[in-house]
């Protein structure tokens, strides 16, 4: 084959165009650490870094709603153990005055500190987190417990305003976790309130009762206060289980996402390695066809004519 | 005798034309299209024994083209793919950096953003910031898809005007091969003459392959007879002009004469902007249209069955007017599948929650869609029939209005989904890339934003399901962000395809390049060989001459 100039310099350059673009590519890799830039360079792997990016972000997302769901059910827990307090704290004087042996005067100074249970356990009942009422399900911003106090202010009765609806936070993929107790089967349906209003009013005995008429319906109270408060703890035992149940979907989380970014850098990530190594090799390369061109290009029979 | 002079004197002649030759090869060493030339020789008849035997020496028959034709249209055949290819590949690689994909700032991290805020919104209805920021994913999401819509419009809009001074540029050179045709004809057809005219020929051939992928019918011929897949552009002396695509859909289309009409180029640049401009960029664009059309109707489906955070409503409009498709003059009395809605509602029991405010008792009333038949107009007086409130149809809007003490919603379960197709407390607006939007009523209303479907501050179910319409299967199984995903992938499989074709068909091209380089190209070397050759060619003719010279004087002087 004849071999002519027009071959010989386009050949040349091909072959360095061709490595320098190779190399400049590898200096991209290099830059952005990215083995995929655009979809072309490995379309499969493009899908698949969009499919975990996006699961990745979901996962965020669900993150987000476990730990607000934490924050919630933390709040409810700490509320309903301080309720069980100033229960246990009822059930003690109720104890006391079942006894049988108290005075008027004493009768009447537990009735006192008895009604201020009452109120810190309708605080309770109305506890709010981040603006947010506990216990009240999906009505949020409405307190369940509405209260109904006679000329003296002390309280009389009680509704629950909240909605049956339970308030409850996506976690993704149509799962949610219900982070709301309701106030009604909490607070009125366990006899929480009632129990604690009705030992108040017989410590009182506004109805006149006889003493012993008075010491079986305190006897009476001391039973209901015992059922309330197994019933309160029952509630944060509930939520408690949710909270466990919570810390394992966070932890399944977790794993999920540290697989994830896993496998988005395997797709993702470019080998720091690798690509100083081909680029170590493709400037050699490039550097010996520059060296050769200099030298092919010189040569000709034209030198040698006289 | 004088054969003797005249023998010396044809070598010198045909060593200095020789050399010529050379000095012409190598002066046009680098000069695009020309094909080295050889001189021929032949020696003339010449016999000793006769008596009148001729005049002998050398003869120059002429300076021949040393060149392939056939090996020239092939070359022509490939780089005219080649040069198809590399358009296909310049503007798919434009596409793909307008994706913006993989990446933070790509189509995929707004939609997976815009339903990350849903569930956001999911967890705190109440909270206005949440709101706010939906409205803003939202629109951002809107203005990323009109714009890709936009910028692939924009670039078939390009490539018509490239077309067009493609066009051009073929029309300018099949005038001018159709002159070159005609000057070779006057200069004897394929003969020593014309060699200029034939590199010319050649050049404007190999042109016409890498624009519109023309090939010559009639490669062994003096004259070019080029067609674009069967249709004659240039035979002989007459000339046919190209015409551009008259609007992006089109094809080119030959001017006049026999075999007018449109025509498909196979090759050449031309070919692959017709194949962008009428197939490729248009299914593209189909595809964004698609997954913006099913994201507005999907997300408008649940968010009409919600309620707003200002609670159930007391005044709705329908977002979108039915159209006077009949021509009536009343848009109130098309059938609803032909009313220029942007779906068709399914047929089904549409059911409306009327609540009286002041008890808080709710009477859910039903209404029967057949879409085939009904009109707006029979919507609205099957609404005006529910107790406590009317309805009215004006400008093809539907509006209902609750009497005061009253409200209304449509929570309950649908068995259609009329609501969106009238744009009854829409999400968005629009039907496709290019228009989707925020619903007008929603922009700066963040509290309009259906996120629960009771009037409860905290209930955030409606914005949890439409959260999880990421994973709900869109457009044939797929789900929205897997056809956004499937979109990129098929745009970087034909850039990755044309990438590799652009290579292949490359070292096919360098190949045919070299073979004919090798055949018809100067070498430097070659042409130093062969000066030298013609030099002492020349000397030992001069030498000859001058013997035979002194064996005359030698005769004179004996005589």
């Amino acid at each position: 084959m004849r071999v002519t100039e027009e071959m010989r310099t386009g050949n040349l350059l091909r072959n360095i165009t061709s490595h320098s673009e190779r190399l400049s590519r590898l200096y991209e890799k290099l830059a952005t650490q990215q083995e995929v830039t655009r979809p072309s360079d490995n379309p499969v792997a493009t899908s698949s870094i969009m499919r975990l990016d996006a699961h990745l972000k979901a996962l965020g997302e669900t993150t987000k709603a476990i730990d607000a769901a934490q924050g919630f059910l933390d709040a409810a827990s700490d509320t309903l153990e301080r309720a069980s307090d100033a229960l246990a704290r009822a059930r003690t004087l109720a104890v006391q005055a079942a006894n049988g042996t108290l005075s008027a005067s004493d009768r009447s100074a537990i009735a006192a500190e008895v009604n201020q249970i009452l109120e810190s356990l309708v605080q309770c009942a109305n506890e709010m987190h981040e603006d947010r009422y506990l216990f009240s399900g999906t009505k949020t911003d409405t307190p369940p417990i509405a209260v109904t106090r006679d000329s003296d202010g002390l309280i009389q009765g009680f509704s629950y305003q909240g909605s049956d609806g339970a308030l409850a936070f996506p976690l993704g993929r149509s799962r949610q976790i219900e982070v709301s107790v309701n106030g009604q089967a909490a607070f009125l349906d366990s006899d929480v309130l009632e129990a604690v209003k009705s030992f108040r009013d017989h410590l009182l005995n506004d109805e006149g009762l006889t003493e012993e008429e008075t010491a079986a319906a305190l006897r009476d109270d001391l039973s209901r206060l015992t059922v309330a408060q197994q019933d309160l703890l029952h509630t944060a035992g509930e939520v408690g289980s949710r909270v466990t149940h919570l810390d394992m979907i966070g932890e399944q989380t977790d794993r999920a996402i540290t697989r994830a970014t896993d496998a988005l850098s395997d797709f993702r990530d470019a080998d720091a390695a690798q690509i100083a190594f081909e680029l170590q090799r493709e400037e050699t390369i490039l550097q010996a066809l520059l060296n050769a061109a200099g030298r092919i290009m010189n040569v000709s029979l034209m030198d040698y004519l006289e | 005798m004088s054969s003797d002079f005249s023998i010396g004197l044809s070598g010198v002649l045909a060593a200095r034309q020789a050399i010529l030759t050379v000095g012409q090869n190598i002066a046009n060493a680098s000069t695009p299209g020309y094909a080295r030339r050889e001189v021929q020789f032949t020696g003339n008849s010449w016999d000793i024994a006769a008596a009148q035997g001729g005049e002998g020496g050398v003869r120059v028959d002429g300076t021949i083209r040393v060149k392939d034709m056939f090996l020239t249209a092939r070359l022509h055949n490939y780089s005219a793919d080649l040069a198809s290819r590399e358009t296909t590949q310049r503007y798919l690689s434009e596409i793909e950096a307008l994706l913006q994909e993989p990446g933070e700032n790509g189509i995929a991290a707004a939609i997976e953003g815009f339903f990350n805020q849903w569930q956001a919104l999911a967890r705190r209805p109440e909270d206005a910031t949440e709101r706010a920021l939906l409205l803003e994913m939202a629109q951002n999401l809107c203005e990323r898809l009109s714009e890709l819509r936009s910028s692939l419009s924009e670039m078939r809009v390009g490539i018509q005007q490239e077309l067009a001074g493609a066009v051009t540029d073929v029309n300018t050179r099949t005038a001018e091969l159709a002159r070159v045709n005609q000057l070779i004809l006057q200069a004897g057809g394929g003969s020593g003459s014309s060699l200029a005219l034939q590199d010319r020929r050649d050049r404007i051939l190999a042109e016409l392959a890498d624009l519109v992928g023309a090939t010559n019918m009639d490669p062994a011929g003096a004259t070019a007879r080029v067609a674009i897949n069967g249709s004659m552009l240039v035979d002989g002396t007459t000339q046919l002009d190209l015409l551009p695509p008259s609007n992006p859909d089109e094809t080119v289309t030959v001017s006049a004469g026999s075999g007018s009409g449109p025509v498909y180029p196979t090759g050449g640049k031309i070919a692959a902007l017709l194949d962008l401009s009428r197939a490729l960029i248009p299914q593209y664009i189909s595809r964004i249209d698609e997954m913006a059309a099913a994201l507005v109707k999907s997300v408008n489906i649940l968010h009409s069955q919600g309620i707003s955070g200002e609670g159930r409503f007391t005044d709705l409009t329908s977002a979108w007017a039915a159209e006077d498709v009949n021509g009536d003059g009343d848009p109130s009395n098309d059938p609803l599948a032909s009313a220029g809605l942007p779906f068709v509602p399914q047929a089904g029991i549409l059911r409306v929650n009327v609540t009286d405010d002041s008890t808080g008792l709710t009477v859910t009333h039903e209404i029967e869609i057949r879409p085939g038949t009904q009109t707006l107009a029979d919507i609205a007086a099957a609404f005006d029939a529910i107790d406590n409130i009317t309805a009215s149809v004006s400008g093809g809007k539907l509006r209902i209005v609750s009497q005061a003490g009253y409200s209304f919603d449509f929570c309950a379960d649908q068995g259609t989904d009329v609501l969106a197709a009238l744009g009854l407390n829409a999400f968005f607006q629009g039907s496709d890339a290019s228009d989707m939007a925020l619903a007008e009523r929603l922009v700066g209303h963040p509290e309009r934003i259906a996120a629960g479907r009771s009037t409860d501050s905290g209930d955030g179910s409606n914005a949890a399901a439409i959260a999880d319409l990421r994973y709900a299967a869109a457009v044939g199984g797929a789900t929205l962000p897997e056809l956004w995903r499937s979109f990129v992938a098929d745009v970087g499989v034909a850039s990755a395809a044309a990438n590799s074709a652009v290579e292949t068909l490359g070292s096919m091209v360098n190949l045919l390049q070299d073979q004919e380089q090798g055949m018809s190209g100067v070498s430097l070397d070659e042409e130093a060989a062969k000066l030298m050759q013609y030099q002492q060619m020349y000397s030992a003719c001069a030498r000859y001459l001058s013997t035979i010279s002194r064996l005359t004087d030698l005769l004179v002087q004996y005589l």
